[in-house]
């Protein structure tokens, strides 16, 4: 069962039994040691994670004024009944998952640019050093550097190239176009040095038989690097999975609310972690929040599921 | 796992070998991609920079993006040192986020990574009864996700933690406890050391934290720096929790916090978009320079234990 678990990680590791010694070992006073730091995390867990979820579930069937728990009443579902009206919540959720649409490109991208480094030309592995570089900026700094490019005025980077005068983040066409670049350009940093990696673990021995039989290199790209890279390709499309239903620092930044209460023009920038942060934390209703917050757990672990159980499919295939 | 995926890389040459006859036309598409998409990433940094000095002056009259300033000038920096409308005692935001971010980064990371290095360390080296039960639940925790974002709020601010300098706890004092998923990332590293070193080192008298520091570290040291390196980087780019719990307290923002507040400001002012620029290319240098010293860390890290060999 532990293995069966552990299989689900990043990697397998196997617990062995402990030899089972014919004598009772006496007690050690490294053991106390050993207890605390292995219980620590146990802890940290029940007060961090476990209350926090208990509180926030029951503020789901509860009314809350002001965010204080003290005020915390019984409201027969009034948020649920609200929730089934919420016509904004199903908006926001469609906007993050053409978002997310972002993550799953850069994977496409993070393929191609990493067959090109495996080439293995002179100064690639320049490239893939230069390529995780926007990885590691953060989201408001990128937001900011792209906002400069999509500015509105005339003397916008974009406006001055294209010979237009669009207000690309003010125009609700265009804003979820801007943010979607935004999440595209730093997002294939991290999948370049993963299929990267994932190459340089491919037995070596497949290639040379697959050449033998007279494969060319399209042929043993398709049939032998890709089903050999599965495996990675879907943990990769599982992180973007979870970090695009969570988009939120980029849309904070260029869709900051308007004086109307929107997220951007027209909410064409409200994801539904901002639309949770907007009604929890601007309008201190944390009651019906948690209830948007669940929801989207739940739609974020079911479609986690399905690649985990996709993954598992693809690594039984290799073997 | 590690010494194949280290086989199978030192065959490559061999392999390469075959590889290198590539005809000049396939090189060069090679090189045309590898640039093009190079330009995509350069070109954004390029435009802050340009834009970073250049004068408003020059900013606000020109009709066209100004691709060459002219003076070039630090007006745009000078501003975020002088004007600074959220200075904190006379000193920039920017400063103060920085200086903020680095306590509030350092103290979970390392102290996160203490636990959970000495956890991994006491369940690869000891046989504590209850050994395998913990380590089932261990795994266990990992599988389930943790809170994040809004969820916890209801918590904190019933225990006081969202006002006032209280504010900052919830950034910190979870990540103290260690993590099962660091744990289990740093367990194979620790479960390597020989345990003959460390036997002998009992016998010599080390009790656990000595062994532990002084043997099992050093000795697992690229599996540590690889996650404080992990560590490190997101919390400096951690923007939403900073938001959430720190928006009211300036003395305490983060660095993004600050970056971003400074940035709403100016462009409510309109203009001074070469202080935007300024500011925003300050803020993401830091990181970067560090990327250029320890690149290698970085992306040795972030491969390790995640390629079957």
């Amino acid at each position: 069962m532990v293995t069966e678990t552990a299989r689900t990680g990043a990697q397998t590791t196997e617990v062995r039994e402990p030899a089972p010694s014919a004598k009772k070992p006496k007690f050690r006073r490294e053991w106390a040691w050993c207890w605390l730091v292995v219980a620590l995390p146990f802890i940290g867990y029940v007060i961090f994670n476990i209350v926090p979820v208990v509180i926030s579930v029951a503020a789901m069937f509860t009314d809350i004024e002001h965010n204080q728990i003290s005020t915390m009443q019984w409201n027969n579902f009034a948020h649920f009944v609200t929730f089934f009206h919420d016509a904004k919540y199903w908006h926001a959720l469609g906007i993050t998952l053409w978002l997310t649409c972002a993550q799953f490109l850069s994977l496409l991208i993070a393929l191609a640019m990493a067959t090109l480094i495996n080439t293995q030309v002179r100064g690639s592995k320049f490239f893939q050093i230069l390529y995780f570089v926007p990885y590691i900026c953060s989201t408001v700094a990128v937001s900011i550097m792209w906002s400069q490019i999509f500015s509105g005025s005339e003397a916008g980077v974009l406006n001055s190239l294209l010979g237009t005068e669009i207000n690309w983040i003010g125009d609700a066409n265009w804003l979820t176009w801007c943010i979607f670049i935004v999440i595209l350009w730093p997002a294939p940093g991290y999948g370049i040095v993963m299929f990267t990696a994932a190459f340089k673990g491919i037995d070596p021995c497949l290639y040379e038989a697959a050449e033998i039989d007279g494969a060319n290199a399209w042929q043993r790209y398709i049939r032998i690097t890709l089903p050999q890279i599965a495996p990675m390709t879907l943990f990769l499309a599982l992180a973007g999975w979870m970090s695009g239903m969570g988009t939120f620092d980029q849309v904070r930044v260029l869709a900051p609310i308007t004086w109307t209460g929107t997220a951007g023009v027209d909410d064409m920038g409200l994801t539904v972690a901002y639309y949770t942060y907007v009604e929890g934390i601007t309008f201190s209703n944390m009651d019906y929040a948690s209830v948007l917050n669940w929801v989207t757990a739940i739609i974020t672990m079911a479609g986690s599921f399905l690649f985990l159980k996709w993954r598992k499919k693809t690594e039984e295939n290799i073997e | 796992m590690s010494t194949m995926a280290r086989s199978a890389g030192r065959l490559k040459p061999k392999k390469g070998g075959s590889r290198r006859k590539m005809s000049v036309g396939s090189k060069i598409a090679v090189y045309a991609g590898l640039l093009l998409y190079a330009a995509f990433l350069v070109f954004p940094f390029l435009i802050i920079l340009i834009t970073s000095f250049t004068t408003d002056y020059q900013l606000m009259t020109s009709t066209d993006f100004v691709w060459a300033p002219d003076p070039v000038s630090l007006e745009g920096y000078q501003i975020i040192f002088e004007n600074d409308p959220n200075m904190v005692n006379g000193v920039s935001s920017l400063f103060v986020g920085f200086f903020n971010t680095m306590w509030q980064t350092l103290i979970p990371v390392i102290g996160g990574l203490a636990i959970s290095g000495l956890a991994a360390y006491a369940y690869a080296k000891y046989n504590f009864p209850g050994k395998n039960k913990f380590f089932s639940a261990n795994v266990l925790l990992m599988t389930i996700p943790v809170t994040a974002g809004t969820v916890g709020y209801l918590f904190y601010d019933a225990i006081g933690w969202t006002s006032g300098g209280a504010s900052v706890l919830p950034l910190i004092v979870p990540k103290l406890f260690g993590s099962a998923g660091t744990i289990f990332f740093i367990y194979p590293y620790v479960k390597s050391v020989p345990t003959g070193v460390i036997d002998a080192a009992k016998i010599d008298g080390m009790g656990f934290f000595s062994i532990f520091f002084r043997i099992v570290f050093p000795l697992s040291m690229p599996v540590f720096l690889a996650q404080f390196l992990f560590g490190f980087v997101s919390g400096y780019n951690n923007y939403s929790s900073a938001l959430i719990y720190l928006a009211s307290e300036k003395q305490l923002w983060t660095l993004q916090l600050a970056l971003q507040q400074l940035i709403s400001y100016i462009s409510g002012s309109g203009g001074y978009n070469n202080a935007a620029c300024a500011a925003t290319l300050m803020s993401m240098l830091p990181l970067i320079l560090l990327y250029c010293f320890v690149q290698k860390f970085f992306i040795e890290g972030i491969t390790m234990g995640s390629v079957k060999g």
